[in-house]
């Protein structure tokens, strides 16, 4: 049972288009990117529509769920100026993170793919490698005039090795069509960087220059070198932000492979209702945090 | 893990493609539609407030018109109460000495009334004592003597009525 599991890192590439390789993340990235555009030109159609004396429940939700995120923004800043800015940053890294987190879960998604053959790739290099290295140990044993009966094994090993070579060149992994889209670290990393690079010109747009005061300052030694720490902290929410969804994300799908592989019926449902809840949680934190960090970047360094 | 150059800036695409219909399509009009409806609210509130507060002017005003209106008639009321007193007295007054000289010319008219009387009384006793006496008497009396002691007798009857 436990070898067809199939389990990967990195998203797999279904195909190229110049430097571009289009993996599988990619691909569910776009189709949510569609639905969801898809979904609020719907949602902005149905304003204004009255059915029955009554608003268009799309129209409802959209008030729902714009009301419900100023709330939670305007907890933060406390500043309905700064909210108002805020509030599409905070939408679109919710809703976005969120589509992608449960689009993962959605049957079919890492489980519809196709074989293709590993002549080549790593897989085999390191399946070689790791059996080459006993074959040259018995090979120098060979060198220095052995036993007969170590020849025989030094032979039969090199015999198994050569046979697992061919085989390795023979085997397929599977590749599935569809890979959660925050389940891959292109995706984090692309958000994470986004959301750093706009809270820096936040910064800037509402301190101007003096933003960079924060970074470097040369009044006494205790200041530049706490400069010198919050430069090296802004690259560092980069990472934080990167591989606190991808791990959340990529280790809910291994939780549900692994789980659905040793007990198929049942048991995996719990795991699935834990990685919904998972999902809401990470977009959440990561949205939250943005804007977070995009209220501390509005707020002058002599003000904290 | 391989981190892709062209991935992330695909990846970064796609974002800014959500970023875009959300701010375009899904916050503006929704945001619009939430400011109008407060806006309207707030304006209702206001009107709210505005005809609240003309109420109450309304209201005071009232009360100073009632309480001016009620002080008014007080006055016309004690003044028409006084005026009723003043008028009454002179009727009083007047009924008084109406009556009074009712009384006076009743008294006198009966004064005059009883003169007769008496005097037409004495008259017919005279004639019926005469007539009496002479029938009692006969001729030996002389007419004057008799008419002083009828006279006299007389007196004595009327003292005696």
């Amino acid at each position: 049972m436990a070898a067809n599991l199939h389990i990967s890192i990195s998203a797999e590439t279904l195909t190229s288009f110049g430097s571009l390789n289009f993996s599988n993340s990619l691909l569910t990235s776009s189709i949510v990117t569609v639905l969801m555009v898809s979904f609020f030109v719907l949602v902005r159609m149905s304003m204004g529509k009255q059915k029955n004396g009554l608003l268009h429940p799309l129209q409802n939700l959209s008030e729902f769920i714009i009301e419900g995120f100023y709330g939670m923004v305007q907890g933060v800043t406390g500043d309905h100026k700064k909210t108002r800015f805020f509030m599409p940053f905070f939408t679109s890294f919710f809703l976005f993170i969120l589509f992608n987190n449960w689009f993962g879960l959605l049957p079919g998604v890492g489980t519809i793919g196709f074989k293709e053959k590993v002549e080549g790739t790593e897989h085999a290099v390191l399946l070689q490698q790791e059996i080459s290295v006993p074959v040259a140990e018995v090979q120098a044993s060979e060198k220095i005039d052995e036993a007969a009966v170590e020849t025989v094994e030094a032979n039969e090993v090199e015999e198994t090795a050569n046979e697992a070579v061919e085989t390795t060149e023979e085997k397929s992994v599977f590749v599935p069509y569809l890979r959660a889209g925050t389940a891959d670290i292109n995706t984090t990393l692309a958000l994470g960087l986004f959301s750093q690079i706009m809270a820096q010109v936040i910064g800037i747009k509402y301190l101007g220059l003096s933003y960079f005061k924060k970074f470097f300052n040369f009044k006494d030694p205790i200041m530049g070198f706490v400069g010198i720490l919050e430069l090296v902290s802004e690259f560092s929410k980069v990472l934080s932000y990167t591989f606190r969804l991808f791990g959340n994300i990529f280790a809910g799908e291994v939780l549900l492979i692994v789980m659905s592989a040793l007990i198929p019926l049942v048991v995996p449902m719990p795991f699935y209702g834990l990685e919904i809840f998972v999902g809401v949680i990470q977009a959440l934190v990561f949205s939250l945090l943005s804007i977070v960090f995009f209220n501390i970047a509005t707020i002058g360094h002599d003000e904290h | 893990m391989d981190i892709q150059l062209p991935q992330i800036i695909f990846q970064l695409v796609n974002f800014g493609v959500v970023f875009g219909a959300i701010v375009y399509l899904l916050y503006k009009p929704t945001q619009k539609i939430l400011d109008e409806r407060a806006k309207r609210v707030a304006d209702t509130l206001k009107e709210v407030e505005k005809i609240e507060e003309e109420k109450e002017k309304i209201q005071s005003l009232k009360t100073k018109t009632k309480r001016e209106a009620d002080k008014e008639a007080a006055l016309i009321l004690e003044r028409a109460q006084k005026s009723a007193n003043v008028k009454k007295q002179e009727l009083v007054e007047k009924t008084k000495e109406t009556l009074q000289a009712e009384m006076k010319k009743a008294e006198a008219a009966w004064k005059e009334e009883k003169k007769q009387l008496v005097a037409e009384s004495k008259k017919q006793i005279a004639e019926a004592v005469v007539e009496v006496s002479s029938l009692v008497l006969g001729e030996k009396i002389n007419a004057k003597t008799d008419e002083k002691l009828i006279a006299k007798g007389i007196d004595q009857v009327l003292q005696n009525i």
